[in-house]
């Protein structure tokens, strides 16, 4: 494509623009006339807002998850009893409510919903579900597992042979995994119920100071409403929505997956997940890497870059920077996708099988949400 | 929050009309050209650290605006078929909200900047933004070249092509 100037066409440009100075200027008043809505200022200020608060809270996971990587590192096989405890949005209540407290064959913790509230206060309604996770004890664990009579019996030569590396094949067979569970339970049990409990303290602290300030948020709106001379009228009986919800989205009896999502609405959507993955042993996070091996970065990889080929290819209206017809836009030349890392979230599905999350914004435009991606075996 | 943060969240509150304005140039419709700007504002927040220079604040926010300005737009192109109305010239007259073409003589000497800012939004994309903003945010060509990553003489030719075109569609009105 011609992209220089000849000299003439530069006389030209220059005796254009003198001619269409004027008329340009005149245009230019159209585009300046265009109202500017009331909502702008809300808008751009809250997005400010509720963003500043999001990286506070990922620094904070940040940090929770680099310990875990260390600590998991060094327990190695252990990763053969795990429990993955997450908080998916898009798992359906009914199959949250089926889990939720109740014991599975074999489990070793349970997640019960320890509050349960909704109310409406100055236009805003709160619905809230708090979860917990409670490790259960040795009487629970045998009166759950009806295979195991054998298994907790031999859970003992388990434990004999320590943390033998062999015990983490045995991570997705049921059976086996109680044997590698009770084998090490007895070195790992405090410390794991220690840091479940500061998981579960954690998620009320999240669930509580989120309540709060999402309540504050549209206190100050209202007030910024009407302090800019808004009618009541014009606040036309304006709500807020605001929601907590959990869903537990896998769980045997050495991995548990769910997901915590917080939801307000009233400008727009805002929501948000907290992924936690926890070994039930030591009450520590999991990582990509314990759960699918050395190769973690490669799988995730290959599979996210094939998915998202895919989607722009069969379907409409998909847009991954960096992919397609985006790949030779000079404006995304450095975004999208590049590789997964060990702050990438991801969650476990009811097949076992890992789904890489990325938030709205991401790795596409807006409009396309959140991205999920399942990591399955390659061919 | 990071100085740099603080300098962008204030930046972008003391633009957001400009921003707005921009976006709403290339989308026309009021909540597409908010979901835009919120868009732009997540995205440099997001992107921020990768801001080395504060002195590319500016040129930078412009960059995300139009970007996401342009994303949305290829989405929406297939499912607004009035968009293709647009494109192919039709002016939407404010005043009696009739259609009008560029073909009426008329139209074109009592309305002629509103039919030159609506050919303005029908050029090509590329050309479009070089004129928004040497024109209307009144931006240098250096600074352009900042906003579109095009180098200076790629900028010249844009300007140059689209005002030529734009001659050529408003001649056409009038005769």
């Amino acid at each position: 494509m011609k992209e220089l100037l000849t000299k003439q066409e530069e006389e030209m440009l220059n005796k254009m623009m003198d001619a269409e100075e004027e008329s340009l200027r005149e245009a230019a008043e159209f585009y300046r006339n265009v109202p500017i809505p009331e909502s702008l200022q809300d808008m751009v200020a809250r997005t400010i807002e509720e963003h500043t608060e999001k990286e506070r809270g990922q620094d904070r996971m940040t940090r929770r998850k680099r310990k875990t990587v260390i600590l998991i590192r060094t327990i190695g096989a252990l990763a053969a009893a795990v429990i993955l405890f997450m908080i998916p949005l898009n798992m359906s209540e009914a199959f949250a409510k089926q889990m939720q407290g109740v014991p599975v064959l074999g489990v070793f913790a349970r997640v019960l919903t320890i509050r349960s509230y909704s109310y409406t206060e100055n236009d805003v309604n709160v619905n809230v579900q708090v979860p917990e996770i409670t490790l259960a004890d040795d009487e629970t664990a045998e009166n759950v597992q009806t295979p195991a009579d054998g298994g907790v019996a031999a859970g003992g030569a388990g434990a004999a042979a320590g943390d033998a590396a062999g015990d983490a094949e045995i991570l997705a067979d049921g059976g086996s995994g109680i044997l590698a569970d009770a084998g090490s339970a007895g070195s790992g049990e405090t410390s794991g119920a220690e840091k479940i409990a500061d998981v579960n303290a954690e998620i009320l602290r999240i669930v509580e100071t989120y309540e709060a300030d999402a309540k504050q948020r549209f206190e100050e709106y209202k007030e910024a409403f009407f302090a800019t001379g808004g009618t009541e009228e014009e606040w036309g009986g304006r709500t807020c929505e605001v929601n907590v919800e959990y869903a537990v989205t896998y769980q045997d009896n050495s991995r548990l997956s769910l997901i915590l999502t917080t939801t307000e609405s009233w400008v727009a959507v805002y929501a948000q997940r907290y992924y936690y993955n926890l070994d039930l042993q030591t009450g520590e996070t999991l990582t990509l890497r314990d759960l699918l091996g050395e190769n973690w970065k490669e799988r995730c990889n290959e599979c996210i870059t094939a998915e998202i080929e895919r989607r722009i290819a069969e379907e409409e209206d998909v847009v991954y920077w960096g992919y397609g017809p985006e790949a030779d836009d000079y404006m995304m030349a450095d975004e999208g996708f590049q590789s997964v890392s060990g702050q990438t979230n991801f969650y476990i599905n009811e097949n076992g099988n890992i789904v890489v999350c990325f938030d709205k914004y991401e790795i596409a435009p807006g409009y396309m949400g959140m991205q999920e991606f399942e990591i399955t075996d390659a061919e | 929050m990071t100085k740099m943060v603080e300098e962008l969240t204030s930046y972008i509150t003391q633009n957001q009309n400009r921003y707005y304005r921009l976006a709403y140039s290339y989308v026309k419709e009021e909540q597409a050209a908010l979901d835009v700007v919120q868009n732009a504002v997540v995205r440099a927040l997001e992107h921020v650290s990768e801001l080395r220079n504060r002195e590319y604040m500016g040129t930078w926010l412009y960059r995300i605006v139009i970007n996401e300005s342009i994303s949305y737009l290829r989405r929406s192109a297939r499912e607004m078929p009035c968009e293709q109305e647009i494109l192919n010239g039709a002016v939407q007259d404010r005043q009696t909200g009739q259609n009008t073409q560029f073909d009426d003589p008329q139209m074109i000497v009592t309305q002629k900047p509103e039919a030159l800012y609506t050919a303005i939004l029908s050029l090509p994309e590329t050309m479009q933004t070089v004129i928004k903003l040497y024109y209307f945010e009144e931006l240098t060509m250096p600074e352009i070249a900042a906003v579109t990553g095009m180098n200076l003489s790629t900028v010249k030719y844009r300007l140059y092509e689209g005002l030529r075109k734009l001659k050529l569609t408003m001649k056409e009105g009038v005769a």
